[in-house]
C-alpha cells in the first residue's frame, strides 16, 4: 500500500512561501494528477514526496509512514530526461539496479528487458545525444520503472515531446500504471494529459500555491475528451487557468485583497 | 647543461594533477575540508611559480626534486579552485537523479558527479599543463640548472641568439605536442562528447 498524502504542507524558500496548506491524497495504485499555473509549487510538492526536500511544516505521508530523507520505492521522471550522459541507454537503467545491490551483469540483463519492455532494446547501446526526445524520455521511464517504485512520480515529463510522442507515451504510462500497480503523481499544464490520465485530480491556485480543489474522475480508459462530462470538466479547468493567469499580474497583498473582497 | 628532466616535468603534472581533483573532492564532499582547504587552496593560487624557487632550492636542493616542487606549488592551488568549480557546476539535476537511484559515497562522486564534471576537469587539466610547462622552465631560468629553461639562460649569458631561439621553439612545439596528447587522453576519457558532436553535426 503505497498512498500519499499531504497533511497541511508549507514549503517556503527563504521569504517566499511556495506552498500553502496543502492538503490532498492519492489513493493507493491511482493515478494523481496536479495541475495549475505556473510557479505554484507544483515540482516542490513531487520533491518533497520523493524525500528531496522537507517541508516548512506539515507532513508527507507515504504508505502511511512519514517521509523523511530518499527512500527506496520511489522513482521520479523529469521532464528534461536528465539520463547521464556517459551512459549507454543500457547502463542508465542498469545504474540504479547496481546502486541498489544487484550485480552488474545481472543489473545489465535486467536493463535490456526493461528497455525491450518501452521498446529500446535496439537502442541499449546508444548514448542519450543519439536518441530523441520520445526515446529518451522512454528510457528515462525504463530507468524509473526497473526500480518497482510503490511511487512513481512525475514532473512534466512529456512537456518536450511531440504531440504523437506524447500521446504513445502517455498509453505506455497507464500501462505500465496497471502493470505495476505503483501509485502515480504527475505535474502537468497540460489540460487534456490531466483528463486522460487522472483518477484524482488536485487543481492548485497560484502564488502561494494553494489546493483549490479535488477532483476525482471515475471515467475508464481509453477516454475521450469530448464525453459530456469530460469537455464540462475541461472548460472548468480553463476558466480557472485563464482566471489565475489573470490574478498573476497582481502581487500577492493585490490578490489577497481581492480574494478577501470576494 | 642536463637533459634530465622529462620525466621530473610530467611527474608534477601528474602529481598535481591527481592531488588537485582529490582535493576537490575533498573540499566539496567534506564541509570542513570545504572550510580549511578551500581558503588555503585560494591562498596559494596566485602565487607566482617563481616565487616557490628559493623554498624550493632551500628545502630540495638544486636539481629536478626543486623543479616539481615548484611546479607542484605553482599549479596546485589554482587547479584545485579550478576542479572544484567544476565539481560545484555539475548540475543539480545528476545530482537528484543519483540520490534518487540509490547512489552514495565514491559511487555518487566517482560514477556521477566526477564523469559529469569531466569535460570541465578536462579543460582544467590541459590548463595547469600549461601553467606546469611554464612553471617549470621559468624554474629552470631563475636557478633551477638543467633543461631548455638554462639552455636559453646558458645562450642570453654568451650573447647566442641561435641557441636561445632553438630554446624558445622547441619549448614552444614540445608544449603543442604534449598538449595534443593531452587532448586526445581528454577526448578519450570524455568519449561521449565526441559521439554527441558527430551525432549533432550536419551531414
Amino acid at each position: 500500500m503505497t498512498e500519499l498524502q499531504f497533511q497541511h504542507v508549507n514549503k517556503a524558500f527563504g521569504a517566499t512561501l511556495a506552498a500553502r496548506d496543502v492538503c490532498f491524497r492519492v489513493p493507493s495504485k491511482s493515478f494523481g494528477v496536479v495541475i495549475g499555473p505556473s510557479g505554484c509549487g507544483k515540482s516542490s510538492l513531487l520533491s518533497l514526496a520523493a524525500g528531496l526536500d522537507e517541508p516548512s511544516s506539515g507532513y508527507v505521508f507515504l504508505g502511511g509512514k512519514e517521509v523523511r530523507g530518499i527512500r527506496d520505492d520511489v522513482a521520479l521522471l523529469f521532464q528534461n530526461y536528465n539520463l547521464f550522459p556517459w551512459m549507454t541507454a543500457q547502463a542508465n537503467v542498469a545504474f540504479g539496479l547496481s546502486m541498489r545491490g544487484m550485480g552488474q551483469r545481472e543489473a545489465s540483463a535486467k536493463a535490456l528487458e526493461y528497455l525491450n519492455d518501452v521498446g529500446l532494446g535496439a537502442c541499449a547501446n546508444k548514448i542519450p545525444a543519439e536518441l530523441s526526445g520520445g526515446m529518451k524520455q522512454r528510457v528515462a521511464l525504463a530507468r524509473a520503472l526497473a526500480l518497482k517504485p510503490g511511487l512513481l512520480l512525475m514532473d512534466e515529463p512529456f512537456a518536450a515531446l511531440d504531440y504523437q510522442t506524447r500521446k504513445i507515451m502517455q498509453r505506455y504510462v497507464l500501462s505500465s500504471r496497471e502493470r505495476t500497480g505503483a501509485t502515480v503523481l504527475l505535474v502537468t499544464h497540460d489540460l487534456a494529459e490531466a483528463l486522460t490520465l487522472a483518477d484524482r485530480l488536485v487543481l492548485m491556485s497560484g502564488a502561494p500555491g494553494s489546493v483549490q480543489e479535488v477532483i476525482d474522475i471515475a471515467a475508464p480508459h481509453p477516454r475521450d475528451l469530448s464525453h459530456p462530462g469530460l469537455a464540462a470538466l475541461m472548460r472548468k479547468l480553463e476558466a480557472h487557468l485563464e482566471a489565475e493567469a489573470v490574478l498573476s499580474e497582481f502581487t500577492a497583498d493585490e490578490r489577497g485583497r481581492m480574494l478577501a473582497n470576494e | 647543461m642536463e637533459p634530465d628532466n622529462r620525466a621530473a616535468r610530467q611527474a608534477p603534472q601528474n602529481t598535481e594533477a591527481e592531488a588537485s581533483l582529490l582535493g576537490a573532492i575533498l573540499i566539496c564532499a567534506v564541509r570542513p575540508f570545504r572550510l580549511a582547504l578551500l581558503p588555503l587552496a585560494r591562498t596559494i593560487a596566485p602565487i607566482a611559480p617563481v616565487a616557490w624557487i628559493p623554498l624550493a632550492i632551500t628545502v630540495v636542493g638544486l636539481g629536478s626534486g626543486a623543479a616539481i616542487f615548484v611546479v607542484f606549488m605553482g599549479i596546485v592551488g589554482s587547479a584545485t579552485v579550478a576542479a572544484v568549480a567544476a565539481l560545484d557546476d555539475v548540475p543539480d539535476e545528476y545530482r537528484k537523479v543519483a540520490r534518487l537511484l540509490g547512489a552514495a559515497g565514491a559511487n555518487y562522486w566517482l560514477r556521477v558527479i566526477v564523469p559529469a564534471a569531466a569535460p570541465a576537469l578536462v579543460t582544467t587539466m590541459r590548463m595547469s599543463f600549461f601553467g606546469a610547462w611554464m612553471a617549470v622552465l621559468a624554474g629552470e631560468m631563475a636557478g633551477i640548472s638543467s633543461g631548455l629553461g638554462a639552455l636559453i639562460i646558458l645562450g642570453q649569458q654568451q650573447f647566442n641568439m641561435k641557441l636561445v631561439m632553438s630554446g624558445i621553439v622547441v619549448i614552444g612545439l614540445l608544449g603543442f605536442v604534449i598538449d595534443q596528447l593531452l587532448a586526445w587522453v581528454g577526448r578519450r576519457l570524455v568519449w561521449w562528447e565526441g559521439r554527441q558532436q558527430r551525432w549533432s553535426t550536419p551531414r
